[in-house]
């Protein structure tokens, strides 16, 4: 019967692939749009797992819109005074304060910026997954910087090499390369905190500083104090994603409604296509019925020929997802803020699964009336209107 | 018979087809229609909104100043406060025309009936130009002005004593209605600052600082000073205007997105109609054959068929701004829930420009859908057609 189905399909090839193609560009967008969802979340909670922090002290004013700044490499518009820092370490709730100074050099004509952080040694205690690959894991001295693999890469330096930064005229060594850890600390520049202060003309200014308490169940408690830093204010991550997911969250329902309209008129044409094949063949399916093939056979062929269309359409859509996913994501990347550096669209196995389904179930739907008007069709009428 | 009208016959040969193609595209369109009446809605209700509040600066406690222009503008408990002395501050600061004071606090009953009470000074006057006000602003304690959403859902008149929602044994005189704004005033229940500082137990707090400057294109020196002045490190100083920029800009980058599906959706449907348009050809075979022999050209049967694949698009897209018109309702209120920092005022705003672009739109798909189901009926050559074409029942 599947031979079958697929012959009929074949037999009118321009119309089979037109419904294919209609039903296939509306599907490879809802991929683009399941793959990048899941990779967003996945690539943000990977992010702030390995913050290992548990809040954040940092300058009045929307600290997502800083974010936003620090990432499109505009300057910020305010930061915090040194001696919020030595406020959250003097807090008794707190283990472990570090500062760090951000800062973006932007590099138009490559798409990007360059990103640079000025930390000192309490940092190490809040990044235990810090591995060099090669060279050494701190800075011996002012002038040396540590890469992040992503950045090594792209600046070709490996240690030992001079790094020189045009923006600041700093000269730079490279002390070590950093392993790849899958977050944005790939594509970083580290560099010690006072050499970032000196680079950035931000002496004695920090961007945040990271907090780890001595235990999580003071967090309350201690916000409320450090809430009282004077032009601070306390943030957690949990909140910072929060609020990203949720943001993120609403405009994929509204992506995903309209995507559903897409495929609505997909499954629509599909329906046309397979209730014109039903029409047309009326002398072939009455002749089948005159042979013994049963009404339910009639209405399975039929079914098959949509969930084979449908099928086709699923294939060639997530291929198209496939092929122009990625020219997708970086237009995408330049309009969602915040966007983590990981690659957003990973087609995981499960993702090709909800298509597939979705794909099948379109197929069904298309299918139902053409097969349930085919297996109507009675063989001694059917022969008549020969 | 005009061509028009043999076009026309398409629609009665196969009705079930035709409607389908039609259903395909009036689906996209609808959306593409929806789409650009919410951009300009959007943009409009923002800037409405930003302008009933008649301030240009927010005075707010630390945290996400977005989260609190949201709050100061919809109503809600907020979850903390600036100190009263913060004020004075606030007022000494030059170019500062008038700093209003606001302490705003929600209540919901069993329900999930939210009651929103905002005390204030009679200074907010200066600020609300648009409001209307029967009877007179309160000023004892014990008396409140009452929006007209709220007066209307309590049914209370001027003048008569209320017991005030969500706060037992307490009652009010109600001095003042407020003529319907559009905006959240409506449903608000205002108070003297004092009395509400007393009712809630928030004795010198406030919730936020409303601030008209003198001169509003100074917006960004005066923002300057207040953050400079010495509680400046203890509030978060909003100009409104760059919350209106920012959330604007974001809304644009969806939009854009949106666009861009919907432009998907339009294509889908414009596959479906060629489709829909090549069957048609191929069944009518010998239809197009007799009309070739009796001395059609080429052009005449390219035409016929082009005439009816825009047909089928255009009479989509007239269904398609129906489908938009009657479900706009619905719709908007999907949107709103979904989408943070949603105005008061209607999201969908109908302009005729809008209903232009969509029926533009679908000619030119139709145009483009139309192309290959014309060309290859006007190919055909007019024996073959009538011999191998099907004239089907």
């Amino acid at each position: 019967m599947l031979l079958l189905a697929f012959r009929n399909l074949v037999r009118r090839p321009l119309r089979s692939a037109l419904a294919v193609s209609g039903l296939a560009s509306a599907l490879a967008v809802f991929a683009c749009l399941l793959a990048f969802g899941h990779g967003y979340r996945r690539a943000l909670s990977a992010e702030s797992d390995r913050m290992g922090l548990q809040m954040m002290l940092v300058p009045l004013g929307c600290p997502y819109d800083a974010a936003a700044r620090v990432l499109k490499g505009k300057s910020l518009e305010n930061s915090l005074p040194e001696s919020a820092l030595e406020a959250s370490r003097r807090d008794p709730a707190v283990a472990i304060a570090a500062p760090i100074l951000m800062a973006a050099t932007p590099r138009p004509d490559q798409g990007r910026a360059d990103m640079w952080v000025g930390l000192d040694e309490t940092a190490l205690a809040l990044k235990p997954w810090w591995r060099v690959k090669a060279g050494k894991p701190w800075f011996p001295d002012d002038d040396s910087v540590i890469l992040g693999c992503d950045a090594a890469e792209v600046e070709m330096r490996a240690p030992g090499d001079r790094l020189h930064s045009p923006e600041t005229g700093q000269e730079l060594r490279v002390a070590g390369v950093l392993e790849r850890s899958g977050t944005s600390d790939d594509s970083l520049f580290f560099v010690p905190l006072r050499t970032a202060q000196r680079m950035f003309g931000q002496e004695n200014r920090l961007t945040a500083v990271a907090i780890r308490l001595r235990d999580p169940a003071l967090l309350r408690e201690a916000s409320e104090r450090l809430q009282g830093v004077p032009g601070a204010q306390i943030v957690t991550p949990t909140e910072m994603m929060g609020t990203f997911l949720n943001l993120v969250g609403a405009v994929r329902t509204l992506l995903f409604s309209i995507v559903l309209v897409a495929m609505a008129v997909g499954v629509l044409g599909v329906f046309n296509t397979l209730l014109a094949a039903v029409v047309e063949r009326t002398n072939e399916l009455s002749v089948m019925r005159a042979f013994g093939a049963s009404r339910s056979q009639i209405g399975c062929l039929i079914t098959t020929e949509a969930l084979l269309l449908t099928g086709a359409g699923s294939a060639v859509g997530i291929l198209l997802a496939m092929v122009g996913g990625h020219g997708i994501e970086k237009v995408v990347k330049q309009f969602v803020p915040l966007a983590p550096t990981e690659p957003l669209l990973t087609l995981t196995a499960w993702t090709l699964a909800q298509c597939v389904g979705v794909g099948a179930l379109a197929g069904v739907v298309a299918g139902l009336y053409p097969a349930w008007r085919a297996s109507r069709l009675p063989p001694a009428e059917a022969s008549k209107a020969e | 018979m005009t061509w028009l009208e043999l076009s026309f016959k398409e629609w009665q040969r196969r009705p079930l087809r035709t409607c389908v193609a039609t259903a395909g595209v009036a689906i996209a369109v609808a959306a593409l229609f929806s789409l650009l009446a919410f951009q300009s809605g959007y943009r409009e209700g923002m800037r409405g909104e930003l302008d009933r509040l008649g301030a240009h600066v927010l005075v707010v406690p630390k945290g996400c100043p977005y989260d609190a222009a949201s709050m100061a503008l919809h109503g809600a408990s907020w979850p903390c406060y600036l100190k009263q002395r913060f004020l004075d501050e606030v007022r000494g600061v030059p170019g500062v025309a008038t700093a209003a004071p606001v302490f705003m606090t929600a209540l919901y009953d069993a329900l999930g009936n939210q009651t929103v009470y905002v005390g204030v000074e009679t200074n907010i006057l200066a600020l609300k130009r648009g409001w209307r006000i029967t009877g007179r602003p309160p000023e004892r304690d014990d008396e409140v002005l009452v929006g007209s959403e709220a007066a209307r859902r309590h049914d209370w008149q001027l003048g008569e004593k209320v017991p005030l929602p969500g706060l037992r044994e307490r009652s009010g005189t109600v001095t003042g209605v407020l003529a319907p704004t559009h905006g959240a005033d409506d449903t608000f229940i205002h108070l003297p600052l004092s009395s509400a500082q007393r009712l809630f137990k928030h004795k010198d707090e406030l919730t936020h600082i409303l601030v008209r400057l003198a001169d509003p294109d100074d917006l960004d020196h005066a923002v300057a000073l207040l953050r400079g002045c010495d509680a400046g490190l203890a509030m978060n100083v909003v100009p409104l205007a760059h919350v209106f920029h920012t959330i604007r800009s974001l809304v644009n980058s969806t939009r854009l997105m949106l666009g861009c599906i919907a432009l998907v959706a339009l294509l889908v449907a414009g596959a479906g109609v060629s489709n829909t348009l090549l069957m048609a050809v191929a069944e009518r075979g010998r239809d197009i054959g007799v009309l070739r022999a009796i001395g059609a050209s080429r052009g005449d049967i390219f035409r016929l068929v082009w005439l009816e694949t825009i047909q089928v698009c255009l009479s989509g897209a007239i269904a398609g701004v129906g489908i938009a018109f009657i479900t706009s309702r619905s719709l908007e209120t999907w949107v709103r829930s979904t989408l943070p920092f949603a105005p008061t005022e209607t999201l969908i705003h109908w302009q005729w420009w809008n209903v232009w672009a969509c029926l533009i739109c679908a000619i030119a798909l139709g145009c483009a859908a139309g192309f290959l189901p014309a060309w290859r009926a006007a190919r055909m050559p007019p024996m073959v057609a009538i011999r191998t074409g099907k004239a089907l029942a």
